[in-house]
């Protein structure tokens, strides 16, 4: 059984959540479960209990304030695996796109204004996917949520080349 | 990470690095990517009119492993059979260049880029024997 971190936060499970209410939610919660509060005097046994829960609400937190981990969570809940680490079969432009990208990167050779231009454009690719993660989301068919594993298999992919790019750019500077 | 000495050769000089032609109906061409790490594979075939594999080129953006993986099976496909390609498991691969456990992934990844090869030069000739591409 997943753990279902919307109910542990007391949101509506949808992609759509407001970060405000949830730093709110976690804050709150923390307050009643934190290890070091109220736990002086209790037993061991309350003491653990309050170890595992806020040890959940930071894991909690870290998955539903980021976009991808949000809808790969929404996806578990619903059935939908993303398989990031098995699957390996993907679509074959996106894959084109990649190897582009990459040589891209590595014909710049550190030229900042070159890996900037590209950091750019992965970028732009990125809010166009979430964007359309969020609307599958939305819709939540079962069409809708093979169309939403689609897109964080590959927001995942797109996330690691951001970073390579943040590095090279780190490097350049 | 430490590498293994196997995957450094590889690493440092890797084999068959380059691509045939897509369209050449000579040719099959298999990519495949790992969400989980960011790597992106393609292994191209050059196969003759018995079904032997002649040639093997390979490009692949991403760590140690993944790149020693895919160079081993350029070397290790030549000469093959696609049956016989296509029955190399990636714990062949695994335990010829001795990946850690963390690293058994990029096998895999490797694995699955052969058999989209395969399965994509049999399209192409109208050989799509239907299996099952478990």
């Amino acid at each position: 059984m997943v753990r279902n971190y919307f109910e542990l936060f007391d949101l509506p499970a949808r992609f759509d959540i407001d970060p405000r209410e949830l730093a709110a939610h976690h804050r709150e919660l923390m307050r009643i479960w934190h290890p070091d509060r109220r736990y002086a005097q209790a037993t061991s046994e309350e003491r653990r209990r309050a170890v595992a829960m806020s040890a959940d609400l930071n894991d909690g937190l870290k998955v539903l304030r980021d976009p991808v981990a949000r809808a790969r969570h929404l996806l578990a809940l619903r059935g939908v695996s993303t398989d990031e680490e098995t699957d390996t079969a993907m679509d074959g432009v996106f894959l084109m796109e990649q190897m582009v990208w990459r040589e891209r990167l590595e014909e710049a050779a550190g030229r900042a204004e070159e890996v900037t231009a590209l950091a750019d454009e992965v970028t732009a690719s990125r809010q166009l996917k979430e964007a359309r993660l969020a609307a599958a989301l939305g819709r939540g068919q079962a069409a809708d949520l093979q169309e939403a594993r689609v897109l964080v298999r590959e927001l995942q992919f797109l996330e690691r080349f951001l970073k390579e790019l943040d590095s090279a750019l780190t490097e350049v500077q | 990470m430490a590498y293994g000495t196997k995957v450094l050769d590889h690493y440092e000089n890797p084999r068959n690095v380059g691509s045939f032609d897509k369209a050449d109906p000579a040719i099959g061409t298999g990519m495949v990517g790992a969400p989980a790490c960011g790597d992106v594979m393609r292994l191209q075939i050059r196969v003759n009119d018995q079904g032997v594999i002649e040639e093997a080129r390979f490009k692949t953006y991403g760590c140690g492993s993944a790149i020693a993986s895919s160079s081993l099976l350029t070397e290790w496909v030549k000469g093959k059979t696609l049956e016989q390609a296509g029955q190399i498991k990636n714990t062949d691969i695994a335990e010829e260049l001795a990946l850690p456990p963390v690293k058994i992934h990029c096998s895999v990844l490797a694995e699955d880029a052969i058999k989209a090869a395969i399965a994509d030069y049999r399209k192409k000739n109208g050989k799509d024997e239907n299996v099952n591409a478990a």
